[in-house]
């Protein structure tokens, strides 16, 4: 199985959270690029494919976290 | 790998086998679902999904194409949710068991429920007849299926009860019903016949109606009783066999009107739809048909309270279910048939403020008011009601009296016997009772002696009666004739035939 990972790391909270960085645009974006790499690759229709997702929030003055989503989104709805 | 699961999906109140095929192979995550499914089964995706998840299953990870077929059928609802969820599973390697023997229904929530559906009935019959004798269903139509005979049901009320039954871990008992039993039960009705005080005419008049199966109009001032008597009229029509309960069940159960509590409709039903229906609410329709009020009245009465007021475009439409028993309904997409044969009882006050007639109230219409009223109903819909019958107002007297009136068993009696005369008549034309005759037949099984013929041309003549009341006179002379057990029709059947014709005498002044 092929995993795409997005990891997005956020050092304020102001802007919301790591999570909201991933729209529909980004996602569409993402799936294009995983569509790139299987053809490139001659994986299409070859491998299972997952898009996770990552987030961290890292503060300045504190530690960071991590947050994962396994299977974030799908093709399609 | 390819999963199969049998459901089913209701046309009309036909049921039909849709394979369900569920293939989760490699390539972008996707979930997509083929074979002309409409919006609900679209939208089954999300509650699949949410369903498997909730319910501490793996949701796979693939490509996910489900195939409805055969893809020409439309299919409509929610029942598909459970065979997709079990297919994908099986794909998945979840459920290892063989699907092939069962049929499977229901709608999944959120949280991985299972939810009752419609038309469970009409898809357990077809399905049955196809071969098919295990079913999974909701807990909530177990009833309704389990009432067919020699069919296993196995209740569900959850996504994971399905699983662990399918893969052995757990143990359903399958619902069954004792159908001699619930039939019994089904078959009491609540009213009766001995609680109408007074209307000794009128219960009389509905008596003949139902020993012929003639259409009523009721025409009496507000209180007198109009509806009270309509609503007991199915109490004295001949008690429904299983084949009729079967039918008129099947339509409750596409039309979701089933409690969960009834298997059954055993009683004839009594429709009184407001007089605000639409035609597509009477009739049936809708982009994908559900019965209407006619076909909900199929084997029993359909009550039209306020008749004048119901819009003439929905009245007239009334005409051709009358006349043939039964609806189509044509859609771009498809085209659909219900039963709808039942006894139309109409009421209607006399005029538009209610006490035209009435003795101890003074009637505030103008002649031209009345007229404009009683004109609301149509000639051809007029010529279908072969009884108007006269319903007063009851005086205090009758009000206060404590004499009861036959209980509606025995007038049943009555009318099942003048019903077998008929069915013993009729055995070789393809009618079934007196309401049905026409032309040829009319003239052949209604023979009139001279003495009753002359009362007939009398009437006829002094009462300016058209062509239209002659034949209804005869039809009905001809049930009170079959009500008495006289083969020959006499006078004195023609004389109480011609009462019934109050329209035509006192109010349709044309």
């Amino acid at each position: 199985m092929i995993v795409f990972i997005e990891v997005k790391t956020r050092r304020e909270q102001q802007f919301g959270h790591p999570f909201e960085s991933i729209t529909t645009r980004k996602k569409q974006q993402l799936i294009k690029m995983a569509k790139q790499y299987l053809v490139e690759h001659n994986l299409w229709d070859k491998a299972y494919v997952r898009f996770d997702v990552i987030g961290v929030s890292w503060p300045k003055d504190g530690n960071p976290s991590i947050e994962h989503i396994v299977d974030a989104f799908r093709v399609g709805g | 790998m390819i999963a199969r699961v049998n459901s089913s999906t209701v046309v009309g109140i036909e049921g039909y086998i849709v394979n369900v095929e569920v293939d989760i192979s490699k390539g972008l995550p996707s979930f997509s679902t083929v074979g002309l499914p409409d919006s609900a089964i679209k939208e089954s995706r999300n509650r699949v999904e949410m369903a498997i998840k909730n319910s501490g299953l793996d949701f796979p990870i693939g490509k996910i194409t489900i195939n409805l077929a055969p893809a020409d059928i439309r299919k409509e609802g929610s029942a598909f949710d459970l065979p997709i969820a079990l297919g994908i599973l099986k794909a998945a390697g979840v459920i290892n068991a063989n699907l092939d023997e069962f049929v499977v229904l229901g709608e999944l929530s959120l949280d991985g429920r299972v939810r009752g559906v419609r038309g469970v009935l009409p898809v357990t019959i077809s399905a049955h007849s196809k071969g098919f004798d295990k079913f999974i269903v909701p807990r909530d139509n177990a009833n309704e299926a389990a009432i067919v005979k020699g069919v296993t049901v196995y209740p569900v009320d959850s996504l994971l009860e399905a699983v662990s039954f399918l893969n052995g871990v757990l143990d359903i008992q399958p619902h069954s019903m004792d159908i001699d039993s619930i039939w019994e039960r089904a078959r009491v009705y609540d009213v009766d016949f001995q609680d109408v005080r007074g209307q000794e005419g009128a219960k009389r008049a509905l008596e003949i109606a139902a020993a012929g199966g003639h259409n009523v109009l009721m025409i009496g001032p507000p209180g007198a009783g109009k509806t009270m008597l309509a609503k007991r009229l199915p109490t004295i029509l001949p008690p429904l066999s299983l084949e009729e309960a079967l039918e008129t069940t099947k339509v409750h159960s596409v039309a979701g009107l089933l409690g969960r509590e009834q298997a059954l409709v055993g009683v004839r039903p009594f429709r009184a739809p407001h007089h605000t229906i639409s035609d597509a609410g009477l009739i049936g329709g809708g982009h994908f048909p559900t019965p209407g009020e006619v076909s909900l009245a199929h084997n029993g009465v359909l009550f039209l309270d306020e008749f004048p007021e119901f819009n003439r475009r929905v009245l007239e439409a009334l005409r051709q279910p009358m006349e043939d028993g039964e609806v189509t309904i044509s859609r771009a997409t498809m085209r659909v048939t219900f039963p709808a044969r039942f006894m139309l009882v109409a009421a209607m006050n006399p005029c538009p403020c209610g006490y035209f007639g009435d003795p101890r109230h003074n009637c505030t219409c103008t002649p031209a008011a009345i007229q404009r009223y009683v004109s609301k109903i149509s000639g051809p819909l007029l010529d279908r009601i072969d009884i108007h019958i006269e319903v007063p107002a009851l005086t205090f007297d009758e009000l206060r009296s404590k004499s009861v009136g036959e209980p509606s068993s025995k007038i049943r009696e009555r009318v099942t016997e003048a019903r077998r005369r008929q069915l013993e008549r009729y055995k070789d034309v393809g009618i079934y009772s007196n309401a049905q005759l026409s032309g040829k037949l009319l003239e052949r099984y209604c023979e009139l002696d001279s003495t009753a013929e002359g009362l007939l041309r009398t009437a006829i003549e002094q009462f300016g009666f058209s062509a239209r009341a002659y034949t209804r006179i005869i039809k009905v002379a001809r049930t009170i004739a079959d009500l008495e057990g006289s083969d020959r029709i006499r006078p004195e059947h023609v004389g109480e035939a011609i009462q019934y014709r109050t329209l035509d005498r006192k109010y349709w002044i044309r």
